[in-house]
């Protein structure tokens, strides 16, 4: 019968022989993957926080981005004429037609001043008697209108000058 | 013996040890093996299951919409405008207590308990997994419910932390002017496509493209990548509408349709100059927030989809043909006979008798004989050429949807009497924005633009996409436009467009009152009118058109005089100041109390209407004014030989209009100026 091999080294006392250079470079081999290990561990876990924090930021863009959109609206609809109306309205500014009788339609047309009462931005209006007198009042321009130049160009001009228009003129009620 | 037996003794302990191995070894493999068995079964029969089951819990998968583009006004305001909104919704395939679930919900929403419980039991009954609870919440309000719903027992990768409670994102599209110009604008439907108006016709641009986000998850739900699949973004699209100068359209527009108990009413404010449309509105309008309440009726956007016969209006094409070929001069005179004409046997009359007069004066009275007379002298094909050349029987190109090209026989299928009708606006159909350009194109010496009312596309980031280039075309000659645009003036300076006139500029137009057109008497109906009046400010260096166009008034004067000058008149006096564009004639104060304080104004106080801190009420002075030029510095220069008359009326405090004084205001005329008189059907 043939002699089974024995796969270990072994000294002369028959006990296996230990290669010191054989264990060195087995721990090696175990720390290295230990640490490639740990590393690529750190990584993941960095990678999922980085993951974790660019979605909360992409979201929080993303309401800010609706939030805008919702500011930008809501700042429409107040600017709005309707809603202007209505805002006005509430202050107690009325219709020029709701508060002039015709007769006194007729009258200021035919320049009689006594229906009217003079106003302006800087003194408020002077009534003697207690009875109900209509006015017009007339917001002021913030700055001067310059030349109509050709086209429709005149148009953003007035925009950037974001001057109130002359014609915004209010009629109310003075007690 | 020993040394026998003690190697015996050592084959035993290795054998035995061998042995103890082997045992190990297959211990292990069949270990091994049996997760090996597992794992191919787990990894191969139930590999679909376990995938979906995986992903489920890692992967989640999000549609959502992008924001439909924004529709903004030139300068930049919000017309229509999407928002992202929030849905809570129940999967009630996933509730258990529907009750107590109802009850979370209204107490937060302040929503009925019982209507809830009993829409969350139907949607169980049938394993509905959308049943809509609240809808339209915003981001803050959606908060506020998720802290109110939190159950600490409930783990859930989203929110609500509320077992089958869950949110979904919507958008809803609002209109902050609401019915400010609606037709213009148009509207979507629920489903984000346009169906009317801008909102129709750019559709495509608009369209916001539903976007797929596959969203990874960790084991607490929170979200650590995600992949979104890339679309283009919608576009915006900005249009020549001005918001403030459409508010001043719209205002006196419906008011005179309400007064004048017409059918409807429209109007278009158009920068001939460039061909954009400032403002375009029609009368009833609807408000696009309120899809319920809309009716079809108001829907239709009138100005460009209904066709109408034009009539005295379209003496313009007439005269401006003839004068184009030379044919007549502003000054020459036409003898209108006893006031009526036979033309292939049908007799058209003139409301105004009979007599010589100039072509100046003809077009201010409106005479028919004279326009006829003039028309006969052009002829069939220059007309029809001429017709084709100011864009009259095809479509302007407006980028507003279903636009109608109006109907402009072939010249081989006109009757005898075509011409003649023809002359003065009749067997023709027309939509008010074709009107309006060819008046604009008069106004533009004779350079035809197309009209437009998209300035631009803008991209997501707010570059422009792109720009359109409107198309030019000379129509008639400069020197014919002038002598026109002076004919258009004296009818209201003298004619029958009065009330268009506006203190302090000299208004150019005209006045059309046509007879409809009955489908059911299948014949012209002298009860229903179209009233128009259509012109330009102001008229030596025209700045901006304007058309007004009023269907079916019932109530007072029905012609165009009557109803649609007095609009416009509102109409011009107060965009015209907005527009930059100065008072071109010379104004007489009536009232001026402060004179101390009432200086000598500069044109710039001309413009501002308010000197010092007086009001004024001013009489108009246009009808019989010194004649003021501008200088190429375009300060107002009174002609020499007028400037004493000029003194002589006014003081020296020269403050602006309010209105023209009721003494000075045109006439009013109770007989409405009629059409033609038809005796046969046209």
């Amino acid at each position: 019968m043939k002699k089974r091999a024995h796969p270990i080294n072994s000294n002369e006392n028959g006990r296996a022989a230990i290669s010191w250079f054989n264990v060195l470079v087995m721990v090696v081999c175990v720390g290295l993957l230990a640490t490639g290990f740990f590393f690529a561990a750190r990584q993941h876990f960095t990678a999922m926080d980085l993951g974790i924090k660019n979605s909360k930021l992409r979201k929080q863009v993303d309401d800010m981005e609706t939030e805008k959109r919702r500011l930008l609206l809501s700042r429409e609809v107040v600017r709005s004429p309707g809603e202007v109306k209505r805002i006005a309205i509430r202050h107690g500014l009325r219709d020029a037609d709701e508060i002039f009788t015709p007769e006194q339609a007729n009258a200021i047309d035919n320049g009689d001043r006594s229906l009217v009462v003079k106003t302006s931005l800087a003194a408020p209006a002077k009534t003697n008697s207690n009875e109900e007198k209509a006015v017009k009042a007339f917001y002021p321009v913030s700055g001067k209108a310059k030349t109509s130049p050709a086209g429709m160009s005149h148009l953003d001009e007035t925009d950037k000058q974001k001057k109130v228009s002359s014609d915004l003129m209010a009629t109310t009620k003075i007690r | 013996m020993k040394r026998a037996k003690r190697h015996s003794k050592k084959t035993n302990l290795r054998q035995q040890a061998f042995n103890r191995f082997m045992l190990i070894v297959a211990i292990l493999v069949i270990w091994i093996g049996g997760i090996g068995a597992r794992l191919v079964y787990l990894q191969v029969r139930q590999h679909d299951w376990l995938r979906d089951r995986a992903e489920k819990q890692r992967i989640d998968v999000r549609k959502s919409k992008l924001p439909r583009g924004t529709i903004f006004d030139r300068d930049g305001r919000v017309l229509a405008m999407s928002v992202s909104v929030k849905t809570l919704y129940a999967d009630a395939t996933e509730i258990d207590d529907t009750a107590a679930t109802a009850k979370a919900v209204a107490r937060l929403t302040g929503a009925d308990k019982n209507q809830l419980q009993r829409v969350l039991n139907e949607g169980k009954e049938s394993e509905r997994r959308f049943v809509p609870l609240v809808r339209g919440l915003d981001e803050e309000a959606a908060q506020r419910l998720n802290k109110g719903l939190e159950t600490l027992d409930v783990k859930k990768a989203d929110l609500p932390k509320y077992a089958g409670l869950h949110w979904r994102d919507e958008q809803t599209r609002s209109y902050p002017g609401e019915s400010l110009a609606a037709h213009v604008i148009g509207f979507s439907n629920a489903d984000g496509v346009g169906q009317a108006g801008i909102e129709q016709s750019q559709n495509d641009l608009l369209y916001g493209a539903v976007i797929k986000r596959v969203q990874e998850r960790d084991r607490l739900g929170r979200v650590y990548d995600e992949t979104i699949s890339e679309k283009e973004p919608p576009k915006d699209v900005v249009l020549t509408i001005k918001s403030s100068i459409q508010y001043k359209v719209e205002l006196p527009l419906a008011e005179a349709v309400r007064n004048a108990g017409a059918k409807s009413g429209m109007a278009i404010v158009l920068d001939h100059k460039t061909g954009e449309i400032l403002a375009l509105a029609n009368y009833p309008t609807f408000d696009p927030n309120q899809l319920k309440s809309i009716s079809n009726e108001n829907l239709t956007n009138r100005a460009v989809q209904n066709v109408y016969s034009p009539g005295s209006v379209f003496k313009l094409i007439t005269y401006g043909t003839a004068l184009e070929r030379n044919l007549i001069s502003p000054d020459g005179t036409i003898d209108k006979g006893n006031g009526t004409i036979d033309v292939a046997g049908h007799v058209f009359k003139d409301h105004g008798g009979g007599g010589t007069v100039t072509y100046t004066k003809a077009l201010a009275q409106s005479s028919n004989v004279s326009a006829i007379k003039t028309g006969l002298k052009v002829g069939k094909e220059n007309f029809y050429s001429s017709l084709q050349k100011f864009g009259f029987g095809k479509s302007t190109g407006i980028e507003l949807p279903a636009e109608t090209g109006g109907i402009v026989r072939n010249p081989a299928r006109w009757n005898g009497d075509s011409l003649a009708s023809m002359s003065i606006g009749y067997e023709i159909g027309v939509t008010a924005l074709q009107m309006a350009s060819a008046f604009a194109t008069i106004a533009n010496d004779g350079v035809r633009i197309q009209p437009r009312i998209i300035k631009e596309i803008r991209q997501f980031d707010e570059k422009i996409g792109s720009t359109t280039e409107p198309a030019r075309e000379q129509v008639v000659s400069a020197e014919s436009a002038r002598k026109l645009r002076q004919m258009l003036r004296e009818v209201v300076v003298s004619g029958t467009g009065k009330r268009a006139a506006v203190s302090g500029y000299s208004i150019a137009g005209k006045t059309g009152t046509a007879w409809k057109f009955d489908e059911k008497l299948k014949r012209v109906n002298s009860a229903k009118y179209m009233s128009s009046f259509i012109g330009f400010a102001p008229a030596d260096d025209p700045q901006v058109t304007i058309a007004v166009i009023i269907d079916e008034p019932k109530i007072g004067g029905r012609d165009g005089g009557m109803v649609a000058a007095p609009v416009f008149s509102k109409i011009a006096e107060d965009i015209l100041p907005e527009l930059n564009i100065r008072p071109d004639l010379a104004t007489e104060t009536l009232v001026a109390e402060n004179d101390e304080a009432a200086q000598e104004p500069t044109a710039d106080d001309l413009f501002t209407g308010l000197v010092g801190d007086e009001v004024a009420v001013e009489k108009n002075i246009a009808s019989d004014s010194p004649k003021v030029e501008r200088s190429e510095s375009k300060k107002l220069v009174v002609r020499p030989e007028k400037a004493e008359e000029a003194k002589g009326t006014s003081t020296p405090a020269k403050l602006t209009q309010v209105k023209p004084a009721a003494a000075d205001r045109p006439r009013v005329i109770n007989k409405p100026e009629k059409g033609p008189e038809v005796k046969r059907k046209t």
